[in-house]
């Protein structure tokens, strides 16, 4: 027979062994038997947010640098080295956090440690290496920024929302800065931010607690502890009146980003954002899909951003619009939609949609080793606790209307809008 | 390496409508993935119809004769799950994924999109609307445009060769009647298999299954099949004018095999030694000596009938040439010698340490089974998989390149500014075409 609905589930589904080495690594373990892999991840606490105008996009540079070559394993190495033994790496960077991770068949757990270790504790920038990955990153803004759509606009709305704050500018940096980033910067960003008490490690997969433990003593025991990162100034000053900007580009329609100052991920109300969001537009059901796609046909694509960050950040809503659909029309759409969230709340309905599709996307991330690694590590990073990880999903839970109200009433407050409208030329 | 991979233990029944179903129970997480699956895909799109397939399939979940769109919808996110529709070459599929407890609810609602699905006018209509501004859409996103781009121009007159979206111009020709049609058509419980994995909660699915689809029958006489695919038989280069774009999107296609052929693993190796990992010859080249671009990738695409064989990069405009001169002579040279014991082994291993990797969730392995009736591969490929990729030999990688690398015959398709790459491209093809944007919409 079937079981009672909503079987609970429990914070020990998936066991955590804690440790932190005397250099202030801090290493999470997850063993788990169900496939032969494991996924092993490093999370730096530096972003775009640790940058200064002039070199903005190293953090970025920087992650790809760090492929390129250390002391035991030379330019080249690393990734030869990992791909012989079954593995695969790549990397990202945000506004708050660089994470590298490899996923790789379980015989190669001590292989992985030594090639982490080893550029942890010596990575190499050699004048020839740093001129190939500018190039590659200078593509790879031309890519995802100079020929993308909603690349350019978001460019544009993070220089419009904030005017202060660090994460005004792109995490891939404004071309000028990649073209003029030193060598010299960037062994002072190695100095100052991939020390061992600035990283945590999350591995998760097909091995024994005890042996990896030893393994990554052993490796990385000897790396010294380097100084506190430098404090970032965080402060924004208060948004006294709406924002407007324009990209002119030869697109087929208009496309729309407004973006409204949010919380920090460690502030109580996160998990009513995040309902607020799902809400918005996860499913074909949201509100703002179901308006502005289907019922007013305006638009192609209707995307909801509360992008979890360090420092307060920013709710964002993102417009693909049809052809010839006047992009002030949609707006006007969308501020009813907001507005009567803030009015009135959500159909009890709505409510119930967005937390049930908040949970399962938290359980299907934990399926694989990687998603549960990254879930976890994120929970950590950005909300001070790997636990909250299965705890959102309580806390999505408990998220009331009135809660959903309020929040939108104080977040889509008049004079609190940034809006990036795309005109086609 | 030494574990045993293998698909989780599978429970497969026939209703007496032919329809299969197969059951893989997985404790775990309380999750399940339901996949109702039909072979019948976007080759069997009418000539003069191209995208028929997938516009007739997204229709299913905008009404049926019980539910409206809304109430499909609610009916699946309220609980917390998800539907997708994906219409691929050879098959359409209706996948559902949701908590276990909701299991009987997915069942509910394929069933009802499967057998009874309304098409109504209205809905027709503001569909096509929607379609017509996505495929205009695409023409800003150049990666996009190149993947429509090259089956388009490489694969001419098969029905593998347009993309599962269509064209303006015949979607616009689209009527309820055509959808209809095509509904009839594809939709038939002899070429329906369900597949259902994940953590079941108890449920009797074969009875839920049984209650659901067993009264279903054809409408319709189902598609003759598809031909076999033909490779390229000249050096055929394309421009797609995108005047505004500093940087071009890139694709080279050559011959393929069947996704049951006995090379796959040959090929999946050549591939995978030209432009699989980060340490594939076209990597290095590409990316890691001279800084062209930030990505490059060479695979098969392989589909029931045969497929084709591309490598995909982009870069600035102003090296365009300098990219594909070295993709191909990388090619070339990989053909000429065949690969070395180190980069068999690198690619081998490689290939066999991150194939678990496909094996984790229950949409993964839903996935799976589909392939596997599909295509008509063996019940043992998991479980061989790792062996016969080592069984691959250096000679065997050589033949494969030999046989299907652009060498003598190819497609090349540049998504760019044709002003700067016109001329340019001369000396890599017997025609130079220029093609207007908005054709591929």
């Amino acid at each position: 027979m079937a079981k009672p609905a909503r079987a609970a589930i429990s914070p020990d589904l998936f066991p955590v062994h804690e440790h932190t080495l005397p250099n202030g690594l801090r290493v999470r373990l997850m063993p788990d038997h169900a496939v032969p892999t494991v996924s092993y991840y490093t999370f730096f606490r530096v972003g775009s947010r640790n940058e200064r105008p002039g070199i903005t996009g190293i953090a970025h540079l920087f992650e790809h640098m760090m492929f390129n070559g250390a002391a035991k394993y030379g330019p080249k190495e690393f990734d030869r080295v990992l791909e012989s033994h079954g593995g695969y790496s790549n990397a990202y960077t945000s506004n708050d956090v660089t994470a590298y991770y490899e996923d790789f068949s379980s015989s190669a757990l001590e292989k992985v440690i030594d090639l982490e270790s080893d550029r942890m504790r010596s990575l190499a920038i050699t004048p020839e290496t740093l001129k190939q990955e500018r190039e590659v990153v200078k593509e790879e803004r031309r890519l995802r920024t100079d020929n993308d759509i909603l690349g350019m606009l978001d460019e544009q709305l993070g220089a419009t929302l904030y005017l202060a704050h660090p994460y005004r500018w792109p995490v891939i940096g404004w071309m000028g800065d990649i073209e003029r980033i030193s060598r010299e910067d960037c062994l002072a960003f190695f100095r100052t931010y991939y020390a061992p008490n600035n990283a945590t490690l999350f591995v998760c997969g097909d091995f024994d607690s005890d042996v990896a433990l030893t393994l990554i003593r052993s490796h990385y025991g000897d790396i010294p502890s380097g100084p506190d990162a430098p404090e970032v100034p965080a402060y924004e000053p208060p948004q006294k009146g709406e924002r407007r900007a324009q990209v002119r580009y030869p697109a087929q329609a208009a496309a729309v980003a407004m973006g409204w100052h949010a919380p920090k991920a460690s502030d109580p109300l996160t998990p009513v954002m995040d309902v607020l969001q799902y809400a918005l537009s996860a499913g074909e059901g949201a509100l703002l899909t179901k308006r502005l796609v289907y019922q007013d046909e305006l638009a192609v694509n209707v995307m909801v951003d509360y992008g979890w960050r360090i420092d307060p950040g920013a709710f964002s809503v993102y417009l693909e619009l049809k052809p010839g659909v006047d992009p002030k029309k949609a707006e006007v759409v969308v501020e009813k939609v907001l507005q009567g969230v803030a009015e009135k709340g959500l159909a009890s309905a709505d409510l119930e949609r967005a937390k049930n599709l908040l949970r399962s996307r938290a359980l299907r991330e934990l399926a694989t080793h990687n998603g549960r690694a990254h879930a976890y590590g994120n929970a950590e990073v950005f909300m001070g606790d790997w636990r909250l990880a299965l705890k959102m999903i309580d806390h999505y839970q408990a998220v009331t209307n009135a809660q959903v109200k309020a929040a939108a009433k104080s977040l889509f407050a008049e004079g609190a809008k940034n809006v990036v409208t795309l005109v086609p030329s | 390496m030494n574990s045993n991979l293998s698909l989780p233990a599978t429970r497969i029944t026939q209703l007496a409508n032919g329809m299969h179903l197969v059951i893989a129970e997985r404790p775990g997480l309380p999750l399940v993935a339901v996949r109702l699956e039909l072979a019948s895909g976007t080759a069997h799109d009418p000539h003069s119809k191209p995208g028929l397939a997938e516009f007739a399939a997204q229709l299913l979940r905008r009404g049926t004769k019980t539910r409206t769109a809304d109430q499909i919808d609610e009916a699946i996110e309220r609980v917390g799950g998800s539907l997708g529709i994906d219409v691929d070459s050879d098959s359409t599929a209706l996948a559902a994924s949701l908590p276990s407890e909701h299991l009987p609810v997915a069942l509910q609602i394929l069933a009802d999109l499967a057998q009874q699905p309304k098409f109504a006018a209205s809905e027709v209509a503001a569909a096509k609307a929607r379609t017509l501004a996505g495929l205009a859409n695409d023409l800003d996103d150049p990666s996009s445009v190149a993947d429509k781009a090259i089956s388009h121009f490489s694969l001419g007159a098969h029905p593998y060769a347009h993309p599962g979206s269509g064209f303006s111009r015949s979607v616009k020709t689209f009527t309820r009647a055509d959808v209809v049609e095509h509904h009839a058509r594809a939709f038939g419980p002899d070429c329906a298999a369900m597949y259902v994995v994940g953590d079941l909660d108890g449920a009797d699915v074969e009875a839920l299954v049984q209650k659901r689809f067993g009264k279903w029958t054809r409408a319709a006489p189902p598609f003759e099949e598809t031909p076999e695919v033909t490779g390229p038989s000249e050096r055929q280069v394309i421009v797609v004018d995108k005047s505004d774009a500093t940087q071009t999107q890139i694709r080279v296609a050559s011959s393929g095999i069947p996704r049951n052929s006995p090379q796959y693993f040959d090929c999946m190796l050549a591939a995978g030694v030209l432009g699989g990992g980060f340490t594939s010859r076209l990597m290095e080249e590409i990316r890691v000596n001279r800084g062209l671009s930030y990505g490059v990738s060479s695979r098969f695409y392989s589909m029931r009938r045969g497929g084709e064989f591309a490598i995909s990069t982009f870069t600035k405009n102003e090296t365009v040439i300098e990219a594909l001169q070295v993709s191909l002579e990388t090619a070339r040279a990989l053909a000429a010698q065949g690969p070395t014991a180190e980069e068999m082994k690198r690619t081998q291993t490689y290939v066999n340490g991150l194939f678990p990797l496909q094996l984790e969730t229950n949409e993964q392995l839903a996935r799976m089974l589909a392939d596997l009736r599909l295509y008509g591969i063996g019940d043992d490929y998991v479980s061989s998989f790792r062996d016969r990729v080592s069984a691959v030999t250096a000679d065997k990688v050589k033949a494969a390149a030999q046989a299907h690398f652009p060498l003598e015959a190819y497609t090349i398709v540049c998504v760019g500014p044709a002003k700067h790459l016109k001329r340019a491209l001369e000396p890599f093809g017997d025609t130079v075409k220029v093609r207007k944007l908005a054709e591929l919409s």
